[in-house]
């Protein structure tokens, strides 16, 4: 069998995606194929149920890229989602999905090597949990 | 605006990418503008390039020739050469030629920005050009690598048409070269253009060898340096050589260079292909002209400026940018162009050919119009199978009502396109699609569609091969996002006809003089007790010039400005708005007060940092630069009188923990050691470096330093130079290896100066306060549309100064005065409209809960009791969604980033997969 | 507002476990204010429930509605169309709301989404607090503006007990001792000897005491 290539989407903020625009520059720092990104203007626009969505829709992983916590644009829109990532870790918990499913990075501005690189961690990391459906 | 100055319009004569861009800003900031250009086209120099570091060319001046053209405050003379031009300063009268017609047109200002021509290098018979086929120059070189250019992107040496696998560069060639080149100077662009060649040859086939023999890599720009180091990663080889001779093998095409190397041993080498990278020379007809007009020309042919009038020429009324007043690369020379904008506007009001444009009221029916435009521009190094790929994967989009091609002109196609077809919404597809919004927005509003209705679909990676799945998915995900985007409401509201500036230092304080002298009020902030900034440590500039006596000039006219609000020992505190409005709150020992302003500039600064190394903070014979610039303003004598010195370069800079190089270091130890010399002729100096950068004109004071006995020792960064104090206690001894001595020196130093890197001061606060990114380096980044020299990545932010990137002082004041001829542009406007990435509440739905006015990190919403509801103004809302979220009855909505949109997009996004 | 909070996504789970169809109702009242039971909550409720089923390789179907208010008939009246579609129905109001839906439609298996708290207000963003316990004959007026019967661990109303330290409630370090506060703010104002004034006992029969309570206001009625 083929391994597993876990599908995953991100949240990232618009910081984020600049970085993530200097690196499509340089080739080989591709993102993933397999990672789909959904752009907001600040992680503090992330709501529970848009976490929860891609998981009805079948994703993984979910992962949401922001800025660090103490250069957020807009003061506290990274904490606010790293509460929210917290909160559908319990709700996963619950219904008895690995909470691991879902997390938060931060990205500092201009880094995009660590952009990739976060891509790349979640899908190892998802990679080993396995498939959300047996 | 201010008191009355006459109004006219402006003369551009020379429409390479300065004159263009003259020419647009102005017509930006209301002006007529008579765009004169000898040749039969748009774009001087650049259309022979294949990339503008980083970037491809074409899609970069095409949009600027078309917005030329189109812009009826721009009427494009062609085919026009000027004969003459008389008259003064608010009245000047131009006598033109056009094919064989004479006419005269009158003009309030000229802009000379008429151009540079290469260095021709066929008598240098040593070099073989135009005898062996295989030796080419750089330009002709590039225009080989032009996927449109003759051998259609294919690398080819001329000879025989084969793939070349080793090319090799000599650099200097018609530069730095009293013999045969006759020019002394360096040329500035070169150095970065044969990197940028070898690169590129690099990428087609990452086993071509590539060579550059050079005397120093001068990679002293924004970025520069990390380019360089990119190219070396990428396996680009340099040689530190002055080639000798080229010799043809007649048998097989291949060219045999002879060198001696750093050590005076003879190599030889061959290579299939040989590129000159030809150096730079001011248009000759654009000298002659500038001869028969008066116009003060130096001692290398350039037109003459000086440092503290960048971009004036010996005539009032007289302005130059460009490669006509010096080998400056497109950023510098862009620079200049702004800086001009802002020279007219200090004496010239504007007088349009016609009204500005008007924007067409949005009808509700194109607004909420669900039909798709689907138009893509393919640079020419794209495959052309993508164009066809595009197409077909439009047809299987459904949401996709129309398809159209641009070419080059991206505004005026959308328009035409947009004009015949119903569709409210455009997804533009390109090679860095972001780079074109403004084209679109634009578009759209002429064309009565709500301008927030886009999405673009950047073809970047397709360059190459094309990859139809990669491309079907991309465009999908555009369509899709175009579909689910909401129209957001779009207002007029007035322009706030007042600046701000931060930092007052030269930058900020020539910026807010220019800004008050085309008639806007400025507050100028600065954290210190006095105005002055790093200027305050200059001494001079690199031409020699008293930078002291200037600085104190300068601050006299900024204190005396009534228009010019100085604020010192005042920090900034927060900002919100939008470029046109903003509010700006800062402190001045605890007091608060609120600025509103419709640009800010950033020229907060920068200073050499202060390192542990060489004995600094331990010996008092050892100056950071500053330092000994101080010292050399406040006790000449002091320093003047030793008997040694030794200057060592690089210190803390270029290396792993602050890779760039910080520009003006080499140009001020060389400028300092001639003024020593000159002053105690005895005096032993010595310049320790690893790379002499005095580009441009400054390569003049280097060799006047070499003649009058400076002596440069070079050293490499592995093999860095020791300092002791020296055994009789009397000074310093510095050991330092010689490579071309092969051995370790010793030299005797009263006093030795560590030139250090300069570095930003505030910028990673200001960065956070004013919304805009930082580069690599901690600078303030560059708009990611690209040659926007002095835009930050916000809209309404420049910058400036050492904050930009380090600069020697005249820079500055280019930079400064530039920023000013920007902000000029949105300050000259009336209104700006805004709309796009805001929040907004539904009353109907609200349930007056307050979490929005609990949640909104910036205090923006309140509770409107005669709306019953809580109420945002656009005007100051950040966009960032928060309350969006918080919104516990989903009564606030943001249709640049709405609920539909996050909660469809994961199941359309996971389709892909 | 009444305020609740959700009930453990296992234990809905686990109530909907024969189900297929599944109907969630939320209210835009107090339970909207209290981000437990709007529209969002009814999404975030229907999201889970389908990932769940989802991961245990089955499926469900989940419809959302949320009411103008579950406390009035008219709008409970409004699902009347579709309440027959589904094998029950999650109410996240408030515990009136689950009732008003089972009275109105007798023969649907209504479960309650969250588990309703108390009466209060919210103190920050995501902080509430109880501030009334409903006893029918408001006395807070004699206290300061302060009610002992829902701050007070044993509802005292004659002054703290020996368990208030330095403060504080001895049940928990988090909790004030509302007799603690009276007394100081009684002080404040100059009227602590009001608190030394006989009162004579009060009647609970007005509270929960006298059995479930009812009101008619005549001059309201049809």
């Amino acid at each position: 069998m083929d391994e597993f290539t876990p599908r995953i989407v991100a949240f990232c903020c618009s910081n984020c995606a600049a970085a993530a625009a200097t690196i499509a520059d340089g080739l080989q720092h591709v993102l993933p194929e397999n990672v789909k990104i959904i752009q907001v203007p600040c992680t503090g626009r992330i709501e529970v149920l848009h976490l929860l969505k891609p998981f009805e829709e079948g994703a993984d992983g979910v992962y949401v890229a922001g800025c660090q916590e103490d250069s957020c644009r807009y003061t506290s829109g990274i904490s606010k989602a790293a509460r929210r990532v917290a909160h559908v870790q319990k709700i996963l918990e619950e219904i008895a999905i690995e909470p691991e499913r879902i997390a938060v990075f931060n990205v500092s501005a201009g880094m995009g090597h660590a952009f990739t690189e976060i891509a790349r961690e979640m899908t190892r990391k998802v990679r080993e949990i396995g498939p959300i459906q047996a | 605006m201010g008191q009355k100055k006459p109004t006219g319009f402006v003369m551009v004569i020379g429409a390479g990418i300065a004159g263009i861009q003259t020419a647009l800003s102005l017509a930006d900031a209301g002006y007529g503008v008579h765009l004169v250009e000898r040749s039969a086209a748009l774009g001087g120099m650049i259309p022979d390039l294949h990339r503008i570091y980083p970037l491809c060319a074409c899609c970069k001046l095409d949009p600027r020739i078309a917005a030329c053209e189109q812009n009826p405050n721009i009427n494009v003379l062609l085919d026009t050469s000027v004969d003459d031009i008389s008259g003064k300063i608010g009245n000047f009268r131009i006598a033109l030629t056009t094919g064989e017609e004479k006419k005269e047109l009158q003009a309030g200002a000229v802009i000379f920005a008429a151009g540079i021509e290469t260095f021709q290098p066929a008598n240098l018979d040593y070099y073989a050009y135009g005898s062996a086929s295989n030796v080419v120059t750089s330009v002709e070189f590039e225009q080989s690598q032009k996927p449109l250019g003759p051998n259609g992107g294919m690398l080819k040496r001329p000879s025989d048409g084969k793939t070349p696998a080793k090319i090799a560069w000599l650099q200097c060639v018609g530069s730095r070269d009293i013999n045969r080149g006759d020019a002394s100077y360096c040329s500035t662009v070169c150095c970065m253009h044969a990197l940028k060649e070898a690169v590129n040859a690099k990428a087609v086939n990452a086993d071509i060898e590539t060579t550059i023999f050079f005397i120093d890599m001068r990679t002293h720009g924004k970025g520069y340096e990390n380019y360089l180091n990119t190219a070396l990663e990428k396996g680009v080889q340099l040689v530190r050589s002055k080639v000798h001779t080229i010799n043809p093998v007649p048998e097989t095409g291949d060219v045999l260079m002879s060198y001696a190397d750093e050590q005076g041993h003879m190599q030889e080498a061959v290579f299939d292909m040989v590129v000159l990278s030809v150096g730079l020379r001011p248009s000759a007809q654009a000298i002659e002209l500038a001869r028969k007009i008066g116009i003060r020309v130096d001692a290398d042919n350039y037109v003459g400026t000086e440092p503290f009038q960048p971009v004036s020429t010996s005539t009032a009324g007289i302005f130059v940018c460009g490669g006509v007043c010096g080998p400056h690369d497109i950023a510098h020379s862009l620079t200049q162009a702004n800086a001009a904008v802002a020279q007219v506007a200090a004496f010239l009001d504007p007088q349009p050919f016609a009204p500005a444009l008007n924007y067409a009221a949005v009808p509700a029916e194109a607004q909420t119009s669900p039909g798709i435009l689907l138009a893509y521009q393919l640079c020419p190094g794209m495959h052309p199978e993508i164009g066809r790929l595009v197409e077909s994967a439009a047809a299987d989009l459904p949401a996709v009502t129309d398809v159209c091609r641009l070419d080059g002109d991206i505004r005026g196609g959308l328009c035409e396109k947009l004009a015949q077809c119903a569709a409210g919404r455009v997804v533009f597809a390109s090679c860095t699609a972001l780079m074109h919004k403004d084209s679109v927005e634009a578009a759209l509003r002429l064309s009565g569609r709500n301008p927030f209705m886009y999405e673009t679909v950047d073809l970047k990676l397709l360059g190459g091969e094309p990859a139809p799945a990669t491309l079907t998915e991309r465009l999908r995900v555009g369509v899709m996002r175009a579909e689910l985007l909401s129209p957001p409401a779009v207002r007029e509201i007035p322009v706030v006809k007042h600046a701000l500036v931060v930092g007052g230092g030269v930058a900020g304080m020539e910026s807010a003089r220019a800004l008050s002298a085309a008639g806007c009020p400025v507050t100028l902030v600065e954290k210190e007790k006095v105005l002055g900034g790093h200027g305050r440590h200059v001494r001079a500039t690199w031409q020699g010039l008293d930078a002291q006596a200037y600085l104190q000039e300068l601050i006299r006219s900024v204190e005396q400005d009534d228009n010019i609000t100085v604020l010192t020992e005042t920090g900034v505190k927060h900002n919100r708005g939008y470029a046109g409005n903003f509010v700006t709150t800062v402190e001045n020992n605890g007091r608060t007060q609120e600025i509103r302003h419709a640009v800010t500039i950033l020229a907060c600064g920068g200073d050499d940092r202060s390192v542990d190394e060489y004995l600094y903070g331990q010996n008092d014979r050892v100056y950071l630069w500053s330092e000994l610039e101080s010292k050399l303003v406040s006790d000449p004598a002091a320093v003047e009188n030793a008997g040694s010195a030794v200057f060592i370069q690089c210190v803390g800079s270029r290396e792993k923990d602050c890779p760039h190089c910080s520009n003006l270091c080499c140009s001020f130890t060389v400028r300092t050691a001639v003024d020593l010399k000159t002053k105690n002729p005895d005096m032993k100096i010595f310049v320790v470096y690893r790379e002499m950068r005095t580009f441009g004109l400054r390569e003049n004071i280097y060799l006047e330093a070499r003649q009058k006995g400076v002596v440069f020792i070079r050293y490499e960064v592995e093999n860095k130079p020791r300092i002791a104090p020296a055994a009789d206690g009397s000074g310093l001894v510095v050991t330092v290896f010689d490579p071309i001595l092969d051995r370790p020196v010793s030299l005797d130093a009263d006093f030795v100066s560590l030139q250090t890197a300069i570095r930003p001061t505030h910028n990673a606060e200001l960065a956070e306060i004013f919304h805009v990114d930082l580069d690599a380096d901690g600078f303030f980044a560059p708009s990611p549309e690209k040659l926007k020299p002095v835009d930050t990545t916000a809209g309404g932010v420049f910058m400036a100064g050492l904050a930009a990137y380090p600069k020697d002082t005249g820079d500055a004041i280019a930079e400064a005065r530039a920023a000013a001829g920007r902000a000029l542009e949105i300050l000259k406007q009336d209104t700006v409209q805004i709309g796009g990435q805001v929040a907004e509440v539904m009353p109907e739905k609200c349930a007056v809960c307050c979490t929005c006015v609990r949640t909104c990190p910036f205090y923006v919403p309140f509770i409107d009791h005669d709306r019953g509801a809580a109420y945002i103004d656009p005007a100051l809302c950040q966009g960032c969604g928060m309350c969006v979220a918080e919104c516990p009855g989903k009564a606030i909505v943001m249709p640049s980033c709405s609920d539909r949109m996050l909660t469809q997009m994961p199941a359309a996004l996971l389709e892909g997969v | 507002m009444i305020i609740a909070e959700a009930k453990p996504n296992s234990e809905l789970l686990e109530m909907v476990s024969d189900c297929s169809k599944v109907l969630v109702v939320g209210c835009k009242g107090c339970v909207t204010v209290c981000n437990v039971g709007g529209a969002k909550e009814v999404g975030v409720l229907a999201a889970t429930l389908k990932i769940a089923r989802r991961r245990q390789g089955r499926t469900i179907a989940v419809d959302e509605v949320t009411l103008e208010r579950q406390c009035d008939p008219e709008y409970v009246d409004e699902i009347k169309d579709r309440i027959g579609d589904y094998d029950a129905v999650i109410s996240i109001a408030c515990g009136v709301g689950p009732q008003f839906l089972s009275e109105r439609y007798p023969s649907a298996r209504v479960f309650p989404g969250v588990n309703t708290k108390f009466m209060g207000g919210a103190v920050a963003h995501g902080v509430w607090e109880e501030r009334c316990a409903g006893c029918g004959q408001c006395v807070i007026h004699n206290f300061g503006g302060i009610c002992p019967i829902a701050r007070c661990s044993k509802s005292l109303q004659n002054g703290p007990c020996g368990g208030s330290d330095h403060g504080k409630c001895e049940i928990s370090k988090d909790v004030d001792c509302i007799w603690d506060v009276i007394v100081r703010k009684m002080m404040s104002q100059g009227r602590l000897d009001e608190l030394l004034k006989f009162r004579p006992p009060k009647s609970w029969t007005t509270s929960r005491d006298g059995g479930p309570r009812k009101m008619i206001r005549e001059e309201l009625r049809i």
